[in-house]
C-alpha cells in the first residue's frame, strides 16, 4: 500500500513541473477567458471590468461581421481541407505504386512546404500572386486572358488563400494516406483482386476502409487547423478587401489587439471553442459508427 | 493495386512535383536578382543578373536581428520544452499517471484555438513585464511544443522494454535512479525529433511573435512581416531574409523523412 501511494506520488512529481506549467498557460487563461466573456472590459483607459451576464455573447450572435467570419473560416476550411484530401490521396497512391528508393526522394521533396514558416508561405504567394509583377498574371497575359487581381478582388481574395493553404499542408495529406496506403497487408489486395475487385470497387471495399484512421486523423487535424487559420489571412490579405477573408481568428486578433474590446473578444473566442469541440466530438462520433 | 501501373499517372505526379517546387524555385530566384530586375515585366524565369545584394541588405535591414532572435527563442523553447517533457512522458509511459484523462488532456492543449486564451495571455504577461522579451516568448512557444514533445516521447518510452527496469529496480536502483540512468539513455533516439519539432514550431512560430514583440525580441518571422509593411518595400531582399527563414525547413525535409509522419500524427500512426 505504502509503496502504491509512493509510486504515485513518483509519477505526479516526474509530471508536476509541466503540469504546473500547462495549468498556468493553459486552463487558467481558459477559465480566464470565459470569465472575461461576461464583463464588459475595455483594456484601454483602464477602468475595471464590469459583470454584463450575456450581453457580449447577444452582440457576438447580432454581429454581422462575426457572422461573416464564421462563414468565411467554415467555407475556408471546408474547401481547403477538401481538396487537400483529395489531391493527397491521388498522389498517395501514385506514390505507392513506386520503388522505394524512387518514393523515398521524392517524399523528401514533398515535405518542404510544410516545414516552412507560414510567414515564407505567405510572402512566396504574395509574389506569386502579384497583379503586376507575378508570374501568375503573366501567363494569363500570354493566354490572352485578362490579369486578375488575385488578393484584392472580392471573388478570388479567399481561393487564393485556399491555393496557398493546399499548396503548403497537401503533402501532410500524402505522407499520411501514404503510411496508410502502405499498411494494407498485400494479401488482402491480392485475395481481393483476385476475386474480381478492381479499380473503383477495391477502392471502395478495401483500400478506404482500411485507411479509416489515417484518414480521420489527417481531417481532423487539418480541419481544426483550418478553422484557426490566421497566418495567411495576416499575411497575404489583411481579412480584405473588407472583411471577404476575414477568418474568425482574424477577425478576433482585430477586435482584442486593435479595439481592445476584451470581453467581446472573450465572447467570441468562446464560440469559436465550443464550435470547434463540436466538430470534433462529431467526426469521433463519425469514426466510432463507420468502425 | 488499385491503379495499374500506368505511366500516364507520372505525369500527374511531375504535373504537382512542379506545382510543389514551383513557388520555392520562384522565391530563390527573386532573392537572387537586383531591384530593378524583379519588377521587370515580362519577369524573367532566371536571374538575369545574379547579384547578393539583397541578401546583404537583408540582413543588415533585418535578417541579423531576426536570425538571432530566432536562434535564441527557438534553441531555448527546445531545451526548456525537453526539460519539462521527458520526465512526464515518462510518467505517463511508464506510471499512467492521471491516468487516460491527463494524457488526453495534455494532447488537446496543443488543438484547441489559440484565441480563446490569448486575451489573459496577453494580461497575464503584461502584468508581468514580459512582454516584448525572449522569456515571455519562450513561455508561450513552449505552450505549443510541451504537449507536443510529451506526446512524442511517450511513444518512445513505450518502445524501452519492461524488463530493463524491473532488472534495476531488482538490483537496487531508485525510482529516480531507473528513469536517470535507465529510461534517459535509451530514449535517446525519440529526443531528437521532439527537439527538432520544437525547435521548428518556434522558429516558424507567427502569431505569438506578431501579438507580443514590440522593438527588443524580433524573430524572423515578425522580422519579414516588418519589411512588407515598411516604407520601402523590397521583394528581393524580402525573398532573402525568408530563404535563410526557410533553412531549418529545407534541413529538416531532407534528413527528417522518418519521423515526420509519426510527429506530425502526434504518433498516433505507425509511420
Amino acid at each position: 500500500m505504502k509503496v502504491r501511494i509512493r509510486r504515485i506520488l513518483f509519477g505526479w512529481g516526474l509530471m508536476a513541473p509541466a503540469v504546473v506549467y500547462l495549468l498556468l498557460f493553459s486552463i487558467y487563461p481558459l477559465v480566464e477567458t470565459l470569465r472575461l466573456s461576461f464583463h464588459l472590459y475595455r483594456l484601454v483607459g483602464l477602468t475595471a471590468p464590469k459583470f454584463v451576464g450575456l450581453t457580449n455573447y447577444l452582440k457576438a450572435f447580432h454581429s454581422e461581421r462575426f457572422l461573416n467570419s464564421l462563414r468565411v473560416t467554415l467555407w475556408f476550411a471546408f474547401f481547403s481541407v477538401g481538396v487537400q484530401f483529395l489531391i493527397g490521396f491521388l498522389i498517395a497512391n501514385i506514390l505507392n505504386m513506386l520503388h522505394t528508393w524512387t518514393r523515398r526522394i521524392i517524399t523528401s521533396a514533398i515535405m518542404m512546404p510544410l516545414m516552412l514558416a507560414p510567414v515564407v508561405v505567405g510572402f512566396n504567394w504574395k509574389v506569386i500572386f502579384d497583379y503586376h509583377y507575378g508570374p501568375i498574371n503573366y501567363f494569363l497575359n500570354i493566354l490572352r486572358f485578362k490579369p486578375i487581381e488575385w488578393l484584392a478582388s472580392p471573388d478570388t481574395a479567399l481561393a487564393s488563400l485556399i491555393v496557398a493553404d493546399v499548396w503548403q499542408w497537401t503533402p501532410f495529406m500524402v505522407l499520411v494516406l501514404l503510411a496508410g496506403l502502405q499498411s494494407i497487408p498485400e494479401d488482402l489486395r491480392s485475395a481481393a483482386s483476385i476475386d474480381g475487385a478492381s479499380g473503383f470497387n477495391l477502392i471502395r471495399y478495401i483500400i478506404l476502409p482500411s485507411m479509416i484512421p489515417f484518414i480521420f486523423i489527417c481531417l481532423v487535424i487539418r480541419m481544426m487547423d483550418g478553422f484557426k487559420i490566421f497566418d495567411l489571412v495576416f499575411l497575404l490579405t489583411v481579412g480584405g478587401p473588407g472583411t471577404a477573408t476575414e477568418s474568425s481568428a482574424y477577425y478576433t486578433y482585430v477586435e482584442g489587439f486593435k479595439y481592445f474590446n476584451m470581453g467581446f473578444t472573450a465572447a467570441i473566442a468562446v464560440i469559436q471553442l465550443v464550435i470547434i469541440i463540436v466538430i470534433a466530438q462529431f467526426f469521433l462520433k463519425f469514426i466510432a459508427s463507420a468502425e | 493495386m488499385a491503379m495499374r501501373k500506368k505511366y500516364g499517372w507520372y505525369i500527374v505526379l511531375a504535373v504537382y512535383l512542379i506545382f510543389l517546387l514551383g513557388p520555392i524555385y520562384w522565391l530563390f530566384c527573386t532573392s537572387f536578382k537586383y531591384a530593378a530586375e524583379v519588377y521587370n515585366y515580362p519577369p524573367t524565369f532566371y536571374p538575369h543578373n545574379l547579384s547578393l545584394v539583397n541578401f546583404v541588405e537583408g540582413w543588415t535591414r533585418a535578417g541579423a536581428k531576426g536570425l538571432t532572435d530566432s536562434l535564441i527563442v527557438g534553441l531555448s523553447c527546445m531545451i526548456i520544452s525537453l526539460v519539462l517533457a521527458l520526465p512526464s512522458a515518462y510518467s505517463l509511459a511508464r506510471y499512467k499517471t492521471g491516468g487516460k484523462n491527463l494524457a488526453f488532456w495534455i494532447l488537446s492543449v496543443r488543438m484547441f484555438p489559440l484565441v480563446a486564451v490569448i486575451i489573459p495571455l496577453f494580461i497575464m504577461l503584461r502584468d508581468a513585464g514580459l512582454i516584448d522579451t525572449h522569456i515571455g516568448l519562450v513561455a508561450l512557444h513552449c505552450l505549443l511544443t510541451v504537449p507536443f514533445s510529451i506526446w512524442v516521447l511517450k511513444g518512445f518510452y513505450e518502445k524501452i522494454p519492461v524488463e530493463l527496469e524491473e532488472a534495476a529496480l531488482v538490483d537496487g536502483c531508485t525510482r529516480l535512479g531507473i528513469f536517470l540512468k535507465v529510461a534517459l539513455p535509451l530514449v535517446k533516439l525519440g529526443i531528437v525529433p521532439a527537439a527538432l519539432f520544437s525547435f521548428i514550431f518556434s522558429w516558424d512560430e507567427f502569431f505569438f511573435a506578431v501579438i507580443f514583440s514590440r522593438a527588443e525580441v524580433e524573430t524572423l518571422p515578425k522580422a519579414i512581416q516588418g519589411l512588407t509593411l515598411a516604407q520601402q518595400v523590397e521583394y528581393g531582399q524580402i525573398a532573402a531574409v525568408a530563404i535563410i527563414a526557410a533553412i531549418p525547413a529545407i534541413i529538416l525535409a531532407l534528413f527528417l523523412q522518418q519521423y515526420l509522419v509519426r510527429g506530425l500524427t502526434y504518433g498516433a500512426v505507425k509511420g
